[in-house]
């Protein structure tokens, strides 16, 4: 896939682009992941451009995680194909992985080593040499705020302390794409506020973030557009505003349940969680 | 390709992640520094209090005799804490049971009285020999025996004017004439080696789990496998972080154990011991010790990871590698036993091979050969189970704890068609490499008998067919891949037939020349005892040059000219192709004196497979090659430079060189159509 070879690793497209001629990060074609006779992927297909926080709403159990970790070359897909920043994960994943910054709810952080050796260790399997990993970590401790805990072993840290460590660990290596999957699950609301304002930021400098959710309200906050997955199937895409005009719906909560309801074999099996985020 | 600044980086990190785990460091490095001398002290401290308490205790022996001989009565009197009751047999056999009395002597009554008058006397006495206080009784009661006997026999023999020399006629001094020295290593060879498999064993069972299965519970394996590593850069930074905690556990024993002897050494022992033994060991012996325990870690680590690897959590983890461990270990202990020793073909299975090799290391008995074997044999087993651990980590399931143990069976390809890749090819000739190693040795035993060759070469021949050769054929096509291209079946030029015809029919006269130069007395004696089994007197021509000739040529050519070259031609150039499937082919044969000619010829005979892109010349070239020495020992030629005579003779090495020469010229000519040989032909 064609995207210009201008824009260079960690460098800030701050250029006006339209909607529509903005470069392609992610591409989605087909998609389909089946564990046994379960099918978890179906048919998807969707793409997340540069500059463009991309929303893969769907309940738990949606596809959404199997969809992100094809998408990072850890699962091979059944058949269909995905891009990142126009490479093939079968093609070069190395490449294609430091390119890319992954982030879960289950941080995955060494818990006996301390937030600056996690980033250095990153950093430098990503290619960084010595002098360029010092100055990036200098930089993220002061962006994330890690200061007071960046010598401190990660198993003291707090939940918050523990994601902002977790989302400077998926930015280290300045890539241009970021796979976010649940990334506020076990926060609370002030962390979770964090993580979703950095989110948008890192967006704005001209990131891809694809972002998997099941929380409604923070689709609707920090989403350019939204991609309402249920059952592996892609049931509904756009802005918030155009989903809210396509189901003629008020609210997005609405929406949403009016996509899923509509989607075969739909909703009698919703999960209650997902009508619970925003009542 | 592997990038090792990668790969450093990994190992340092895994590195500062085990150090800082308190628990593991504790119980792999500082608890065996505590924990023997502890021991020490515990156990002589308990002993002591427990003999000396032993010792003090009043007992009763019962006596079952109507009256006390007076000799016997004489004697116990100088015994301390012990004295005599009588006693009807039923009662003192009763209070024996019940533990009031000690031991139960019965003896006639008129003992006495035979002993005067120059007769024999029975004594019986009962005891129980679970009753530690019983068997001091014992030990008391027949140390009176023994005083009393010879009082009686000197008296017999005063009264009749002889000397001791009547009863007494011979006298035997005996005197050990083995070194101190041996005698020493001889006592290490008998506990270290098991102590040195037990501990690296032990060293390397908690980071392997810690860092595999560990890191899968706390969720950071996914982190790992999203950031730009390759699996095999995963698997070497994880296994020289578990080889070094191995073997800082080994030393850590090891100086412990060291310590406690040069404790034990400030003692003041008695002479007899210090003139006879010493535990002094060369500088060699050393080394050596530490090259098989280097291996000895190499290989546990590299298998305890890969089966935590399996795991998805820790405590499943220690329940798959526990019994592994016991598997490796306990065979160690056998190695202790006398009469085992290295040079069976149990010195290839790890665990009891290192042990093995270690006891013959301090018995001084060891030999290059035998170092070379175990080295080869270990790295077999070691590269393989690496190669399963990087196939491990390529897996999505298995890394992602969506299954456990029974997700290491490869899945049947969907797709058909196509060549191995050279990791599968890899991970397929490790597991042959391994049965053949472990399976093939027991097969390829000498019989006993007359029938002992037709039983060695039965096991050849079944060996080579059913571990190398058809199960090639199997995977190939279970595996769904185009057998014609993944072995190269295709009919070859005539110009590399020829070629092979040249090598094969003249390459074994400087070849075993070779050979014969890198052996010595030790490795001749082997490859004659071999060649006589080999050859039986009774076996018919054929039956031998099937498996001596043309078995080895289809099986061995199958799997290395075969499934690993084409695997490899597909992602390598020719000439490391070529390399690496003739060295591969030398170490697999595990002898010293034949790796330089059969590698040379493996390099040869893979590129004959190149060039001609087909397996058939490097057939041919192998069975000839074997063929000729079935002829030539069953038919002995009057040749010169061979068997005794090692002198050089021109005449006949210049017709074989001459004959490698052309057979390596035809090779060396561009093949015929340019085209299709590959992008790097040289």
């Amino acid at each position: 896939m064609d995207y210009p070879n201008t824009a260079q690793r960690g460098t800030v497209l701050d250029m006006e682009i339209e909607p529509d001629s903005r470069p392609l990060a992610l591409r989605v074609d087909a998609l389909t992941r089946e564990f046994g006779d379960v099918r978890a992927v179906d048919e998807l297909s969707f793409h997340v451009e540069r500059g463009e926080v991309y929303g893969l709403l769907g309940p738990n159990g949606a596809g959404k995680t199997t969809t992100l970790r094809i998408l990072a070359g850890m699962m091979q897909p059944t058949s269909g194909s995905v891009e990142v920043l126009g490479t093939r994960p079968g093609d070069n994943l190395i490449e294609l992985r430091r390119r890319l910054g992954y982030l879960t709810a289950d941080t995955g952080l060494y818990a006996r080593l301390t937030p600056r050796e996690v980033l250095t260790f990153f950093a430098r399997v990503s290619g960084m040499s010595d002098s360029q990993v010092s100055y990036r970590i200098e930089r993220l401790k002061d962006e994330l705020g890690l200061g007071e805990f960046i010598d401190r072993r990660c198993e003291k840290l707090s939940s918050g302390q523990t994601q902002r460590t977790a989302i400077a660990r998926a930015l280290v290596h300045e890539p241009d794409v970021l796979i976010v999957d649940e990334p506020t699950a076990t926060l609370d609301v002030l962390a979770a506020q964090f993580i979703l304002k950095r989110l948008r930021t890192e967006a704005d400098s001209g990131k891809a973030v694809l972002l998997s959710t099941h929380h409604l309200s923070e689709a609707e906050l920090v989403c350019d557009r939204i991609g309402v997955i249920h059952r592996g199937r892609l049931c509904g895409e756009g802005t918030v505003s155009e989903l809210k005009q396509a189901t003629g719906a008020d609210s997005l909560t609405e929406a949403f349940l009016r996509l899923v309801t509509d989607a075969p074999d739909g909703a009698e099996t919703l999960p209650v969680e997902i009508t619970e985020a925003e009542t | 390709m592997i990038r090792w600044w990668v790969v450093k980086t990994m190992i340092k990190k895994e590195l500062l992640e085990v150090v800082r785990d308190r628990r593991s460091m504790f119980l792999t490095i500082i608890l065996p520094l505590l924990l023997y001398p502890l021991f020490f002290l515990a156990t002589t401290q308990l002993a002591v209090t427990k003999v000396q308490a032993i010792e003090a205790e009043d007992v009763i022996v019962a006596v079952v005799t109507e009256k006390l001989p007076q000799g016997l009565t004489e004697h116990i009197a100088a015994e301390e804490h012990l004295s005599l009751q009588l006693m009807v047999e039923t009662t003192a056999k009763k209070q024996l049971a019940a533990g009031t009395v000690a031991a139960v002597l019965a003896l006639p009554s008129n003992a006495q009285e035979v002993m005067d008058t120059g007769g024999k006397v029975r004594l019986d006495l009962h005891f129980d020999s679970t009753r530690e206080i019983s068997e001091r009784a014992k030990r008391q009661i027949e140390q009176v025996i023994d005083t009393w006997a010879e009082s009686v026999v000197a008296k017999r023999l005063k009264d009749n004017d002889l000397s001791d020399a009547f009863v007494d006629p011979l006298q035997v001094k005996s005197e050990n004439i083995a070194p101190p020295v041996k005698v020493g290593g001889h006592l290490l060879g008998s506990i270290v080696p098991m102590l040195v498999v037990l501990m690296i064993g032990l060293g390397a069972f908690h980071p392997a789990v810690e860092i595999t299965a560990g890191e899968k519970e706390r969720g950071t394996l996914q982190t790992l496998l999203t950031a730009p590593i390759l699996p095999v850069e995963i698997v070497s930074g994880k296994f020289v972080g578990v080889l070094l905690v191995a073997l800082l556990a080994g030393a850590s024993n090891l100086l412990s154990i060291g310590l406690l002897g040069g404790l034990a050494a400030t003692m003041p022992l008695p002479e007899e011991v210090t003139e006879n033994i010493s535990l002094a060991l060369s500088f060699g012996q050393i080394m050596s010790l530490v090259w098989v325990a280097l291996l000895t870690a190499l290989f546990f680590s590299a298998l305890m990871m890969t089966v935590a690897v399996l795991a998805r959590t820790y405590r499943e983890a220690q329940a798959y590698t526990t019994p592994i461990y016991f598997l490796c270990v306990l065979p160690a202990m056998f190695a202790q036993l006398p009469g085992m020793d290295a040079n069976g073909p149990l010195a290839l299975v790890p665990g009891i091979g290192q042990a093995l090799v270690m006891k013959a290391i301090l018995n001084d008995a060891i030999t290059v050969d035998l170092l070379v074997r175990i080295t080869v044999a270990t790295g077999f087993f070691t590269g393989g189970i690496l190669v399963l651990a990087a196939k491990i980590f390529e897996s999505e399931a298995l890394m992602l704890g969506e299954v456990g143990l029974t997700g290491i069976v490869p899945a049947r390809r969907t797709s058909g068609g196509g060549v191995p890749r050279p990791s599968d090819a890899l991970a397929f000739s490790a597991v042959v490499a391994v049965v053949y190693i472990y399976l093939g040795s027991a097969l390829q035993l000498p019989g006993t008998g007359d029938n002992g060759g037709d039983g060695l070469l039965l096991g050849l021949t079944l060996s080579q067919w059913c571990i190398l050769g058809l199960p090639c054929g199997i995977w190939l096509r279970w595996q769904r891949y185009n057998l014609k291209e993944s072995l190269g079946l295709r009919r070859p030029s005539g110009r590399y037939i020829l070629s092979a015809l040249s090598l094969g029919l003249t390459a074994w006269y400087p070849a075993s020349l070779l050979a014969s130069l890198m052996s010595n007395a030790e490795s001749e004696a082997a490859a004659r005892e071999m060649a006589s089994q080999l050859f039986p007197a009774d076996a018919s021509f054929a039956w031998v040059f099937f498996v001596v000739a043309i078995t080895p040529a289809v099986c061995e050519e199958v799997l290395v000219r075969g499934v690993i070259l084409r695997a490899f031609e597909t992602r390598f150039r020719t000439r490391t192709v070529a390399l690496a499937t003739g060295l591969l082919f030398g170490a697999f044969h595990m002898s010293l004196s034949k790796f330089i000619p059969l590698s040379v010829m493996g390099v040869i005979m893979g590129w004959m497979a190149i060039r001609s892109r087909s397996l058939l010349p490097s057939v041919l070239f192998h069975l000839l090659n074997n063929g000729m020495a079935v002829v030539l020992t069953l038919t002995p030629p009057d040749l010169p430079g061979l068997g005794s005579d090692t002198g050089m003779h021109w005449l006949p090495l210049s017709i074989s060189a001459a004959g490698i020469a052309l057979g390596l010229w035809l090779l060396y000519q561009p093949p015929p159509e340019i085209s299709s040989t590959g992008p790097d032909a040289p």
